[in-house]
């Protein structure tokens, strides 16, 4: 091929399309129309740039790609001169397109209709075989399908009148509406046909019948008639390269795909009319007639309305009973919110309302998990409800939701809790709180499904028109397929509501736990302020005892005694408090600065020395050890460390403390002689509230919160804090790094 | 001279026996637990060191030491130093927005002997 403009092409051979590659075909540039029209495109300057080969025959003046249509033309008709500068002025962008237009040529009637495609106005000649009379009929016949159209129905009753009616209008042998699933497979749901027909009714068609470039098609061009299924495609004549984009034509050839498909079915004749619902294929009209048969062209667009008006009722009527549950499921989940909100516990709440949970999402059963709690809805059973909770917790973090209509097939994933949990395949989980373990899990019963497939839904390979490769499946008799293992779908909607019930469940459950942080914060204020301001005044009472000039030695050490006790007590305020924060997870607002921790460490060794005289400590430091650290925090755990090793070290040996650099950083460590601490003791050693604290007759005061919180801090830093034994010392070790991870990490995220 | 000592706290057991203690040591001192108290006392007469509790029932300490020194300048004290005593200070915390000095509750006995002896010292160097 040369692009010189002189030459005209013949139709670009299509490339040998398959199944295989159907969904690629380029369907809306054949190259060619179906035979019982014309098409002229023309561009800007009149000449025509496309024509199909038969004009001559057809139209009765000849016209080849490089020709011109203007007044000069003898051969043309004037009205459709007319028609054509009308239809360049809207390619100009003056003016709208001429409607489409009766015209006589050679003494036949045609309907002229005119597009645009591109750069060009395209003009297509389709001859009517019907008269005036006889269409005006149709127009009556066909007001009449639209006024009872109008009413509003069930779904599939307006379908099922709708086939009727199109019937009735078309003469067509067989009307089907198909709807799309969820799968884009389509059923067939209401049927009007020749008697002598077989029922299509309730057949299946795999989402393969309709490659994704014709469903694009169809949205965009919603009504398509192939008058005769047999008739050879005729070509068009063009001078470039560049085929015409037919998407918006009405003659456009068919795929040899689709011929084949429709032979095959023992078709002659289709006309299809789209149900396009916020821009998506919802569903289609589909005609078929065993013999060609031509629609008028006036009757054709008379059945657009209809569907246009059906799709939009269809979408009404499905508005209309999303409204109805939303606002039902919409006044349960605030009925729910409440009571989880003002509930003492979330978990019994949700319990409560189980049932009607279950319902407002087609369920049969559901569960709430909390740790260790569950309860159920429905006749699922306890142990594969564990199992299900514990696999979901396992193997789906984040806060998403998860979904299976089809559990068993998740075998290799799950397969014990698909075999526990049989006969329920469908599962609905919503993550309510990954922390606690809080899941709320709605599952749907298996639905052994016979689907009843217009014809085995495989591809096979077999010597085709056009060579040996997968065709189009040559039988379409009823072929049933009996599927397992498999619930009722989650709809759309229904993965909606689940979402919205979660995401309200966590807001709430924030709302929650912005209470208890308040609540918490206000101990803390009780345990700070008001539970200090009367330790003040025993111990001021102590004091005052102590000084006392009037009181004897007795009193005074009595008011020694209540001392001490009271600055225990104190510490053991700070303790609870410091819990507090970490367990709020407040973090202890650690202050790091460049401190120097030999001054630090002789400092609290000095204290001990003087508050109990009767220790023997011994100190192994250099000169001087900067760290990057809270000054306050860090003599906070060295005090509970040297504390610790006094309560429970060897009387009479020397406590010691060493502290070194090291590469990594600092390490300061503690010993003192005793025997090893036993091995369930040491793993929980950095734990709060250890059983092992209530039993130890020498640390009767301690609520085992000190090494704790001396964790957390040393955590804060970004070090470690480690136990070991090296007969014949206990040693604590403290590592510090360098520095610290910058910002430094929130050291209450070890959960107690 | 003696240096006069103001101290106010609701706690009525607290404040009565610091007043005690500090009676014990020989100082002057005179109590309030309210801060209206406290400029009622000071409108008698002056004081130069102010030991005051944060949370008090009508105002804070913070807000009333400003008030307590303008009231001692009425009567010619041109130098007073003001310790707060609270139960609210968190750990490690030293500064509180009027006071010169700050200590947590309950008292440690140690630091606030030194901290009061230094700061009479100074009153009297200053006068």
């Amino acid at each position: 091929m040369n692009s010189s403009a002189t030459s005209v092409y013949a139709v670009p051979p299509p490339s040998a399309p398959t199944l295989d590659n159907c969904d690629r075909e380029p369907i809306h540039i054949p190259g060619s129309i179906q035979s019982h029209g014309a098409l002229l495109a023309i561009d800007a300057a009149r000449t025509v740039r496309f024509a199909s080969a038969n004009t001559a025959a057809l139209i009765g003046f000849s016209t080849r790609p490089g020709d011109m249509i203007d007044a000069g033309r003898t051969d043309v008709d004037t009205r459709l001169l007319v028609l054509v500068d009308e239809g360049l002025d809207a390619l100009a962008g003056r003016g709208e397109l001429p409607m489409p237009a009766e015209l006589t040529l050679q003494g036949r009637s045609f309907d002229v209709v005119l597009h645009v495609s591109g750069a060009l106005l395209v003009v297509e000649f389709e001859p009517r075989e019907h008269s005036e009379g006889e269409l005006a009929g149709f127009a009556v016949q066909a007001h009449r399908a639209l006024e009872k159209l109008r009413r509003p129905r069930a779904i599939n009753d307006l379908l099922q009148l709708a086939t009727q009616e199109l019937r009735a209008l078309t003469g067509f042998d067989r009307v089907m509406a198909y709807r799309f699933r969820h799968d884009s497979s389509g059923e067939v749901v209401a049927e009007s046909r020749n008697p002598a027909l077989d029922e299509y009714l309730g057949r299946r068609y795999p989402a393969s019948d309709i490659p994704a470039q014709a469903r694009r098609l169809y949205v965009v061009n919603t009504l398509r008639l192939i008058a005769d299924v047999r008739s050879t495609p005729m070509p068009l004549l063009q001078d470039s390269p560049v085929p015409l984009d037919m998407t918006s034509g009405l003659l456009r050839s068919v795929s040899p795909i689709h011929i084949e498909y429709l032979s095959n079915m023992g078709v002659g004749a289709s006309m299809s009319v789209s149900i396009v619902i916020n821009d998506q294929l919802w569903g289609m009209i589909v005609c078929h007639h065993m013999a060609a048969r031509r629609v008028p062209f006036s009757v054709r667009m008379a059945c657009d309305v209809i569907a246009q008006l059906l799709s939009a009722n269809i979408y009404s009527e499905m508005s209309r009973r999303l409204a109805e549950r939303q606002q039902a499921v919409g006044a349960l989940r605030t009925r729910l919110l409440a009571s989880v909100l003002h509930a003492d516990d979330e978990f019994s709440a949700l319990c409560d309302y189980a049932a009607p949970l279950a319902e407002s999402l087609r369920c049969d059963a559901v569960l709430v998990a909390e740790h260790s709690k569950l309860c159920t809805h429905g006749t699922v059973d306890d142990a594969a409800s564990r199992a299900l909770v514990h696999w979901l917790a396992t193997h789906h973090a984040g806060t998403a939701l998860f979904h299976t209509a089809a559990l068993p097939s998740l075998t290799a994933l799950a397969p014990d809790v698909a075999t526990l949990l049989a006969p329920w395949c469908g599962v609905l989980a919503l993550p309510l709180d990954r922390d606690s373990g809080g899941w709320l899990v709605f599952l749907r019963k298996e639905q052994i499904e016979t689907i009843h497939w217009g014809g085995k839904p495989d591809k096979e390979l077999r010597p085709g028109p056009l060579g040996p490769r997968l065709t189009p499946r040559g039988s379409f008799d009823l072929w049933k397929e009996i599927v397992r293992g498999t619930s009722v779908h989650w709809s759309t909607e229904d993965l909606e509501t689940a979402q919205q019930l979660l995401n309200e469940l966590v807001r709430t459950q924030n709302a929650r736990h912005a209470e208890l942080n308040r609540a918490r914060a206000q101990l803390m204020a009780v345990l700070g302020h008001d539970l200090r301001d009367p330790l003040h005044s025993i111990s001021m009472a102590a004091r005052v005892l102590e000084k006392s000039h009037t009181t004897d030695g007795h009193a005074g050490r009595i008011g020694q005694r209540i001392q001490s006790s009271s600055s225990r007590m104190q510490r053991l305020v700070s303790q609870v408090m410091d819990m507090s924060r970490l367990q709020g997870k407040l973090g202890l607002n650690l202050e790091h600065a460049r401190v120097d921790l030999v001054p630090l460490l002789t400092d609290l060794i000095d204290e001990m020395r003087t508050a109990h005289p009767g220790t023997q400590l011994a100190q192994f430091t250099p000169d001087a050890l900067d760290a990057w650290a809270d000054a306050d925090r860090m003599a906070q755990v060295f005090a509970n460390l040297l504390g610790n090793a006094r309560h429970h070290g060897e009387l009479g040996v020397p406590i010691e403390v060493r502290a070194t650099s090291t590469p990594e950083g600092q390490l300061i460590e503690v010993r003192n002689v005793a025997a090893p601490i036993s091995a369930d003791l040491a793993s929980d050693l950095f734990k709060p509230f250890k059983v092992s604290s209530a039993g130890n007759t020498r640390n009767r005061s301690g609520l085992g919160l000190g090494l704790y919180i001396a964790y957390q801090i040393v955590q804060g830093h970004g070090g470690q804090i480690t136990y070991r034994y090296e007969a014949p010392h206990v040693v604590f070790s403290v590592h510090l790094p360098t520095r610290p991870p910058e910002p430094h990490r929130n050291p209450a995220t070890h959960a107690a | 001279m003696q240096p006069d000592i103001l101290l106010v706290d609701d706690n009525q057991d607290a404040a009565e026996l610091l007043h005690e203690l500090l009676d014990m040591q020989g100082h002057a001192v005179r109590v309030a637990h309210t801060g209206q108290q406290a400029l009622a006392l000071l409108a008698e007469r002056p004081a130069h060191l102010f030991l005051v509790d944060q949370n008090l029932p009508d105002t804070t300490g913070s807000a009333l030491v400003p008030l307590l020194r303008v009231a001692a300048a009425a009567h010619g004290v041109t130098r007073s130093i003001a310790i707060a005593i609270t139960g609210m200070a968190m750990p490690g915390q030293t500064t509180l927005p009027g006071f010169d000095h700050v200590l947590g509750k309950p008292l440690d006995f140690n630091a606030f002997d030194t901290l009061l002896a230094r700061s009479l010292a100074r009153l009297q160097a200053g006068d």
